[in-house]
């Protein structure tokens, strides 16, 4: 899987970028697209990336900026190499997902909604991804986890680490 | 418009003639009626940020909603009525909520003592940025230079340059600085250098610093360099252009008239 090559852009990006600018014919209004591959190409939307769409595109960097701060699907900080996500929603919180929170904080070494410095591992909460029923419940990598428990965890966090 | 066609409206209860299509609120305003306004500026694109221009648009049979006037067309026959309970209703609200973020703005203190607002029901914040935009749209429509955006969204929603950093498109024209309702873009020129700055909540963001240039001969202020240079280019005057001020332009030119 590509997410999986740790990838720690420099320069101008040009090499990457324009391929994907490329792909979309270099149209304005295909901006979310050309955003969207960006992001799953370094996880995160570098500023020399969206510089070099503001400058192909000929969109200010200021809208460039915009867009990429109004989707939460796009991140502006570099985000690990795996993704854990507790859920927060209602249903998962009565379940004791604060102390899943907590427990994963912990052992994972991160902070909610931060990333670890060697971009290993990004910890971050949402509010009900759907599945209430299992709850409380845990998204490694978009594949969800069900009724997990300390021990779980446990287990999360070691295939995080491997 | 050759296909502009004039309608007859009604504005709390006198009728006014007008081109269908047109703001409401402008026609309103023609007419002596006045409308609170944050977020409309004469000189740009009106964006429906703050409704605190709501009113009551009627179809004269009884059936009504609350528009915000300033981005609302005109059509023939529509009854409007500013001071309804409804819209002042509305209005009202519009400045709770206002006045719970921005408390210590005067512009927002006065507009909801004008309403009878004492205490807001919501949380008090701290911010001084209302959100409005005037500051985004001066920049990219009249000075054309697009340094600032609306960044974020919900209640992190903000207002800045890119990466709220010094690194921006941005010339210090201080448009954004004179448009600001709410006087949170800040400008200052100090031992030869213009900073601009937004502040919002005791936190500066944004801040972007030029060095101001002086007339050669007489000294007085001039502007940011850069600023000068990018009208110079714009408008394609001489390279030296900007090396005297006005006066000493005009004077250099009639003691070379003389010799
Ligand atoms: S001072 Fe800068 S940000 Fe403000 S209107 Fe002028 S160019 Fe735009
Ligand atoms: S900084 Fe001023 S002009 Fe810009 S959005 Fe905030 S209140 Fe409006
Ligand atoms: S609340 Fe967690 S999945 Fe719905
Ligand atoms: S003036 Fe109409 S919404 Fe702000």
């Amino acid at each position: 899987m590509e997410a999986m090559n740790p990838t720690t852009p420099s320069g101008c990006l040009c090499e990457d970028v324009d391929p994907i600018l490329d792909r979309y014919g270099r149209d304005q209004g295909l901006l979310v697209s050309i955003l969207q591959d960006i992001q799953e190409k370094y996880r995160y939307l570098p500023k020399e990336a969206l510089e070099r769409v503001s400058a192909a595109l000929d969109v200010p960097m200021a809208q460039v900026y915009a867009v990429a701060t109004f989707f939460k699907a796009f991140s502006l900080k570099p985000r690990g190499r795996h993704v854990v996500q507790v859920c927060m929603g209602t249903a998962c919180h009565v379940r004791g997902a604060p102390l899943i929170r907590d427990k994963l904080e912990r052992d994972l070494g991160v902070k909610n909604g931060e990333t670890a410095a060697d971009l290993s591992v990004t910890l971050e909460s949402v509010n009900c991804v759907g599945a209430c029923a299992l709850g409380p419940v845990v998204v490694l990598d978009d594949e969800v986890q069900g009724h997990v428990t300390l021990t779980k965890v446990d287990a999360l966090v070691k295939k995080v680490r491997s | 418009m050759d296909d502009a066609k004039t309608i007859t409206i009604t504005i709390n209860g006198k009728q006014v003639q007008t081109t269908e299509g047109r703001y409401l609120l402008e026609v309103c305003r023609e007419n002596g009626v006045d409308i609170p306004t944050l977020c409309h500026h004469e000189a740009v694109s009106p964006a429906g940020a703050c409704r605190l221009c709501a009113v009551e648009v009627g179809d004269g049979k009884g059936r009504s909603r609350i528009v915000a006037s300033c981005i609302y067309p005109c059509w023939d026959g529509m009854v409007v009525e500013t001071e309804s309970p409804r819209a002042v209703g509305v209005r009202r609200l519009v400045l709770e909520t206002l006045l719970a973020r921005a408390p210590k703005v005067p512009v927002i203190r006065d507009l909801a003592r004008r309403y009878g607002i004492r205490r807001p029901r919501f949380p008090l914040e701290n911010h001084q940025c209302i959100l409005c935009g005037l500051c985004v749209r001066v920049c990219s429509e009249v000075v054309g230079v697009h340094a600032l955006s609306m960044q974020g969204r919900g209640a992190e929603k903000e207002c800045g340059t890119p990466y709220l950093s010094g690194e921006s498109t941005c010339i210090g024209c201080g448009a954004c600085v004179y448009v600001c309702p709410t006087e949170c873009i800040h400008m200052e020129d100090r031992d030869g250098v213009r900073t601009i700055w937004h502040e919002d909540a005791g936190v500066k963001t944004s801040v972007r610093q030029f060095k101001l240039k002086y007339c050669k001969v007489c000294g007085a202020p001039l502007g940011p360099e850069y600023q000068l240079e990018y009208i110079r280019k714009k408008v394609g005057l001489p390279e030296d252009f900007h090396d005297l001020c006005p006066g000493c332009r005009a004077t250099g030119r009639r003691v070379a008239a003389t010799t």
